[in-house]
């Protein structure tokens, strides 16, 4: 009986496919189909027909090993996301930035997400300073603010508007009212207010080394020139047992674009990175 | 004295005050401390005229927690 030897048995390989080659029923070739590279084997007599077009194999053909789209990143951080009718790179967003759905809702990008969005933040000068500008925070960019801020000295806080020009207003344009409440400590609860003041405030007493003060400051619109710039503000402070809490308004008495706030320490103490945090929110209207 | 000024990149620029300028802070510090004190002396007031009514109503024959209630 004769024996065949399996081993002998194989594809009739043709190497890459050829258009000008008639290919018959188990002629095996490979093709690039646009970027991708696969291997096929002819299943009819073929002759000018690629084996696959635009993804869509030919009937003259099947696929014996399918071969995948090379990958479209070329970046450290970027993702592929699905196109019109291909995969594509995403390119990382910018430090801060989240993945979001579009405004047409059919792809994804980097932007804003959620209510509010961080504007600025940090600590104090690395050199120490008695007054700091808070400067280029406000803009058209968005209508509503955040700024929060922790000192931790034996201070306490004044402020004044910083003008769209750079030019800090110090006249006497400033009018505030507020009301505080202590604990542990005589006096209060009482109110404060002043009018035609060059400076306004935010927390009036000191905080502690160990016990910051805190405080929160409400914007609305302070980058509109036709509009008086006002704020609403907490603030804590605690020394010891004794607890302090302020609430109250600023506002400036003339319209015009604010873009920042200067802080000046009270009574001489410096702001420096150790002792003051600030973080700045906008939100669009 | 120094003033310092958040930049664009988010790094500070100290300078030194102008003369103008220290002058400006002290006399924020000057008004300040006459506002704190007259905040205290407006509590001081009051806690004054507090006890004295307190007293005067129990003259009348109130109660402390009559009085308090008023508060």
């Amino acid at each position: 009986m004769a024996t065949i030897d399996l081993g002998k048995i194989k594809f009739n390989w043709r190497n890459e496919y050829d258009g000008s080659t008639a290919y018959v029923p188990d002629d095996c070739v490979y093709y690039t189909d646009g970027s991708v590279v696969s291997s096929y084997i002819c299943k009819t007599a073929s002759t000018g027909n690629a084996p696959s077009s635009g993804g869509t194999l030919h009937g003259s053909w099947d696929y014996l090993a399918k071969g995948q789209n090379a990958s479209p990143t070329t970046t450290q951080g970027d993702i592929i996301v699905r196109g019109a009718s291909a995969d594509q790179r995403l390119a990382i967003g910018a430090a801060g930035k989240a993945l979001m759905v579009n405004s047409s809702a059919n792809g994804l990008e980097y932007g804003d997400a959620g209510a509010w969005t961080r504007v600025a933040s940090g600590n104090g000068p690395g050199t120490p300073a008695t007054e700091i500008s808070i400067d280029n925070i406000f803009s058209d960019t968005y209508y509503y603010y955040k700024l929060y801020y922790s000192f931790a000295t034996s201070d306490w806080v004044k402020a004044r508007y910083i003008k769209s020009d750079g030019s800090i207003e110090s006249g006497n344009v400033y009018v505030g009212s507020g009301q505080y409440t202590k604990e542990n400590s005589a006096g209060g609860p009482s109110r404060v207010g002043f009018t035609n003041q060059n400076y306004c405030f935010y927390n009036y007493w000191n905080g502690e080394t160990d016990a910051p003060a805190i405080c929160e400051i409400f914007y609305v619109n302070p980058y509109a020139s036709t509009k008086e710039t006002q704020d609403f503000y907490q603030a804590m402070q605690v020394s010891g047992t004794q607890m302090f809490h302020q609430s109250g308004s600023n506002s400036n008495m003339n319209s015009y674009a604010v873009r920042g706030v200067q802080f000046l320490s009270a009574n001489g103490d410096n702001f420096t990175s150790t002792n003051f945090k600030y973080l700045v929110l906008g939100a669009k209207e | 004295m120094n003033k310092a000024t958040l930049q664009t990149d988010g790094t500070w620029k100290v300078e030194t005050m102008t003369s103008e300028e220290e002058v400006d802070w002290k006399e924020t510090q000057e008004s300040g401390k006459v506002m704190k004190a007259n905040m205290e002396a407006a509590e001081a007031k009051k806690a004054t005229d507090k006890a004295s009514a307190t007293a005067k109503l129990k003259a009348l024959g109130l109660t402390d927690d009559e009085i308090a209630a008023l508060s």
